[in-house]
């Protein structure tokens, strides 16, 4: 019975981020994914670097930078996104300038793509596959950022 | 033909195997995005790293 009681809060704990991102995060993680598969090599690069960019900020203000044997993969994902979500909820009470929705968009890609590596929608198949790409991209973005610069 | 998820972080080690190319490279761009040291290995000997998974993701596609 508690153990039943325990699935049941997970379950509606995902139920709540699921619906909250579908909210905040899909219309702009779909619409950054899908500009980055039109955009040529020039502009991908781009895409690469803001997604990096938006990782390493998200990480360094969640305080989960660095390697570290006392936080399972799960509770870095996750504070990785709700960081993600933060900023991106900051960014768009201040949006501003040409560029800002790319930015925004680019939080919400990182959002969804550590709430897909954290499990979070496996009961929600079109966030799976859009969480998927999402994480496909992100580490494209890491390929492309750590190769050395005349590769 | 199986595919085997080999992953290594701060001393750890993780091998999964999949049956599904597409799947493997799933799992292995998760771990990978987590901080995770991957590579994939098929029962034919062939190494992929990540840079590689794509070529192995199309191998999904051509035997799909």
């Amino acid at each position: 019975m508690i153990f039943g009681w325990f699935r049941s809060k997970a379950a509606r704990d995902r139920s709540r981020l699921i619906k909250k991102d579908r909210e905040h995060l899909e219309a702009r993680a779909r619409h950054f994914l899908k500009s980055f598969l039109k955009a040529d090599e020039n502009g991908k690069a781009q895409f690469y670097r803001v997604v990096e960019d938006a990782v390493q900020r998200c990480q360094a203000d969640a305080g989960v930078g660095q390697p570290s044997t006392e936080l399972e993969d799960e509770q870095v994902a996750r504070a990785t996104s709700a960081e993600a979500m933060k900023i991106l909820l900051a960014l768009e009470n201040n949006e501003a300038g040409s560029n800002a929705a790319f930015i925004i968009d680019a939080y919400a890609t990182v959002a969804i793509a550590y709430h897909r590596a954290a499990g979070i929608y496996s009961e929600a198949k079109p966030m799976q596959e859009l969480g998927t790409a999402a994480v496909h991209l992100l580490t494209m973005a890491t390929s492309y950022t750590r190769q050395p610069p005349d590769s | 033909m199986t595919y085997t998820i080999h992953a290594s972080k701060n001393d750890q080690t993780s091998v999964t195997v999949r049956i599904n190319p597409a799947t493997a490279v799933d799992k292995a761009r998760v771990l990978e995005l987590l901080g995770w040291q991957v590579h994939v290995t098929d029962s034919s000997g062939h190494l992929f790293t990540p840079l590689d998974f794509d070529r192995l993701s199309s191998f999904a596609c051509e035997t799909a």
